[in-house]
């Protein structure tokens, strides 16, 4: 049982992390805001406002510029490159997941699985009962049970 | 009035300095006339800062243009509430207030009675973090500082912070900020007594839960502000800033649950210090990077020296308060034992390692354009996809923790009595994935791994609810009702949880339908057409403008029919500011439980048409509506008087020792 339910919670937690490898991410109403919402305006490098949020002159001149593009039948990624071409990787409002930009992406989840390793040799540790180790109770009904049962549900009134 | 400001924060320096002196002979053992002369230190400080305060609200009404911070910020024509506001529109300003609310509370915990014992240790800690405030505020980042040439009139304020909700918005944030100085200087104070209990837990607690209270509902009008006010469709766009009050709120939310732990069982009493002592340096860490200019953000009120002494004030106070705990780690150490490796208590150390685990990587997004540049020298964004994507697994698995976790027994539980208590909950979810799936439609994975957690977190928290009345209604033999309110009403604090982890769940309902089920749509209306967007009739009937306060103000009215329901107009503006290049684009916004309608005025021609984006927007009232739910919740376990107390203690092994019952 224990070990089932063990390899439940691990299963659940690959199907998330594989979701997220998948890069499932929140869907997007068009191509258009795609293009937009990854962009970096580039008159706002110090505030690392996209061109969708941005507001002022030069974001419009790029989205413009993005839908007469998209209209000409060029591609989001032939899009994108452009400006990259044009600017550097510091366009983009997510890095490429490649090289060392991958640190941003492992070292979070490295980090909960040392914590969680490190919670289990902690428990291992504190927890002293060798049965309960195992998760198990193990009870035996005896005759005095009745007896606590009544006292329990004595005291636990006092608290109602 | 500037001299008068001026004045003021010198005399509330002196005596906050002075505070510190006659604490340090008290505790020396020089005599108790130290400790009342300490003590009215303290008051002073507030009564000097507070008349500087006056002083510069006085300024910023009556429109002294002498001063500079008041012609930067404010100009003759703006409204008197955003006058009032301006005091923390800007960095001199907002320091001032910051310090303002700080030396307030630093009063009140010096006056109170309840925690005598700790005042001549704890009161000394909030006058050190309140001197360095103080200090900044009287020789680097100054709010009085005269202008030789008196202008007309001043600058004007953003026009982007002319909104309640920035009215609002700081002042909720930093009462969460500064609240958290009350439980880090007990905190300190126990380490600096050798008192090693749960005493400072216990004092602190209701500075705790309002402090949190104040830092989620800052954070949501932020929020809230953004979405009404920026014009991009969204509420949160990870920008530095907003992470910089984010972290503090995961690192206190674990603080919250783990020192349940401490009362209860007497354990984790070097975690709860190490917890308490990041979530107050992540307070100060987000005040760095605003003004330090180090990291990209929308909100940088300006790289200037600012940044480098909070930089070093923040490390210096962290390392003394690390140094404190590493010097009394024995006293700290645990005795107790943890009975098995599944408990309530096992459990919430998992709920620890995703907040923190979701803090940290929040911190890690944060600063990693920094790191890369050092590293490999290479400069790069992180954004708002990368916070998404780590963030939405952390988040998910926390709220499923949600509601397995006050399900489980404290001490003991095993694997068979948590697979049957968790049946129902189980049941129910699938029955609510099935749903979703035939009769909504919904076909997209991570909207559907969510709903099915939230309605399991629902229907988990239920039962236990019901359980309880089951129980109590047998023992008792009260009706339904009755032993439902008394159920509820003696267990403030174990249901006012509930009603908090209900409004997470609202929250996390919205934030998955307003990200995953977006849609836009940007349409040009001809006067007089009417067109159908996202099953939304809109009628445009033409172009008005208008003059309002300071302001020229471009608009158009929309009538709005959905489904045959008159949904009413919707006046979409761009506003032109006096003092502003830019103008500003004002959403209109039709707000149901189901959708947003969102409506921006982008543009318009010669012929009088007009260009509309139109975003929809599903279910983000659920987030704002969540949040009241919370405040609700707070206020229900925290209203003094019977069952606000904690439950039982476990200590040793086998004994059960009912705790106090507040009363």
């Amino acid at each position: 049982m224990a070990r089932g339910l063990v390899r439940k919670i691990s299963l659940t937690g690959l199907v998330l992390v594989s979701l997220l490898l998948l890069n499932i991410s929140p869907a997007l109403a068009s191509t258009q805001s795609d293009i937009e919402n990854s962009l970096i305006c580039p008159a706002c490098f110090a505030e690392a406002m996209s061109v969708a949020a941005c507001q002022d002159s030069t974001a419009q001149q790029i989205k413009e510029e993005i839908r007469q593009k998209l209209a000409s039948g060029q591609t989001k990624e032939q899009i994108i490159k452009t400006y990259v071409d044009q600017y550097g990787e510091k366009i983009l409002t997510n890095p490429p997941k490649k090289g060392f930009n991958l640190m941003a992406w492992i070292i979070p989840f490295l980090g909960i699985v040392m914590g969680g390793a490190l919670i289990y040799l902690a428990l291992g540790r504190w927890v002293k009962v060798p049965s309960a180790k195992k998760g198990r109770l193990k009870t035996k009904s005896g005759v005095l049970d009745d007896y606590y049962n009544a006292r329990v549900e004595e005291e636990f009134k006092k608290y109602l | 009035m500037s001299s008068i400001g001026t004045i003021g924060l010198l005399i509330a320096l002196g005596l906050s300095l002075y505070s510190l002196v006659a604490f340090y002979l008290f505790n020396s053992n020089k005599g108790l006339k130290y400790l009342l002369s300490a003590k009215n230190a303290v008051y002073g400080t507030a009564l000097f800062t507070t008349i500087s305060v006056v002083a510069m609200l006085y300024a910023l009404i009556a429109g002294d243009f002498s001063i500079e911070y008041v012609t930067q910020y404010t100009s003759q024509d703006l409204p008197i509430i955003y006058k009032l506001s301006a005091l923390w529109a800007g960095n001199a300003g907002s320091l001032l207030f910051w310090a303002w609310i700080l030396v307030l509370l630093a009063a009140v915990v010096t006056a109170s009675k309840e925690n005598k014992e700790f005042i001549p240790y704890a009161s000394p800690i909030m006058m050190v973090v309140s001197v360095f405030f103080l200090f900044m505020i009287n020789f680097v980042s100054q709010p009085f500082i005269q202008l030789s040439n008196v202008p007309l009139d001043g600058m004007g304020m953003n026009p982007m912070l002319q909104n309640p909700g920035m009215v609002i918005h700081p002042v909720t944030l930093y009462l969460g900020y500064v609240g958290f100085t009350v439980p880090f200087s007990f905190a300190m104070a126990a380490l600096i007594m050798k008192n090693p209990g749960d005493q400072w837990i216990k004092l602190t607690r209701k500075w705790t839960l309002i402090s949190w209270l104040f830092l989620t509902l800052g954070n949501l009008f932020g929020a809230q502000w953004a979405y009404v006010e920026l014009g991009w469709g969204g509420y949160w766009a990870w920008d530095p800033v907003e992470n910089a009050s984010l972290m503090p709120w995961l690192t206190a939310s674990a603080f919250l649950h783990s020192v349940m732990v401490q009362e209860r069982k007497n354990m984790l009493r070097i975690w709860n210090m190490v917890l308490i002592i990041v979530t107050f340096g992540l307070t100060l860490f987000g005040t760095f990077l605003v003004r330090s200019g180090v990291v990209a953000s929308v909100h940088a009120f300006g790289s200037s020296s600012l940044g480098a002494y909070f930089l070093i004030f923040t490390s210096l106070i962290i390392l003394a308060a690390l140094y404190l705990v590493a010097d009394r780690i024995n006293m700290l150490r645990q005795g107790n034992q943890f009975e098995s490796y599944i408990s309530k208590e096992s459990s919430f150390l998992l709920n620890n390692l995703l907040l923190v685990g979701s803090a940290f990587s929040i911190f890690w997004g944060t600063v990693f354009p920094i790191v890369s540049e050092a590293v490999v020298g290479k400069k790069i964004a992180v954004g708002i996809p990368y916070f998404n994507q780590v963030n939405a697994p952390i988040g998910l698995a926390f709220t499923l923790l949600m509601g397995i976790c006050p399900l489980i027994a404290w001490r003991k539980a095993n694997f068979e009595n948590i697979a049957k208590n968790f049946m129902w909950p189980w049941i129910i979810a699938i029955i609510g994935l099935l749903v979703i799936v035939f009769i909504g439609g919904i076909t997209k994975p991570y909207a559907l791994i969510a709903y099915t957690i939230c309605v399991f977190v629902i229907s988990s928290t239920l039962q236990d609810i019901l359980k309880g009345v089951r129980v109590r209604k047998k023992l008792t033999g009260e009706n339904l009702l009755v032993s439902l309110i008394r159920l509820l009403s003696k267990n403030r604090r174990r249901y006012g949880g509930y009603l908090i982890h209900m409004g997470i769940v609202m929250m996390i309902i919205g934030i998955t339908g307003s990200n995953v089920f977006n849609s836009e749509a940007i349409k040009t209306f001809k006067p007089g057409e009417t067109a159908v967007v996202g099953g939304y009739t809109i009628s445009f009937k033409g172009l008005q403008q208008t003059t309002r306060d300071n302001m020229e103000v471009v608009y158009a009215d929309l009538s709005v029919i959905n489904n045959n329901n008159d949904m009413g107009n919707l006046q979409v503006e761009k506003v032109f500011y006096s003092k502003s290049e830019q103008p500003m684009t004002e959403p209109a916004i039709i707000s149901t439980f189901k959708e947003d309608l969102y409506v921006l005025l982008t543009g318009w021609e010669e012929n009088g048409s007009a260009i509309f984006k139109i975003h929809i927007n599903p279910q983000i009232k659920w987030l704002w509506t969540g949040g009241w739910v919370i405040v609700v919740g707070v206020m229900f376990a925290l209203w003094p008087g019977k069952g606000s107390g904690v439950g039982s203690r476990y200590i040793g092994r086998g004994e059960v020792s009912y705790g106090k019952r507040v009363s």
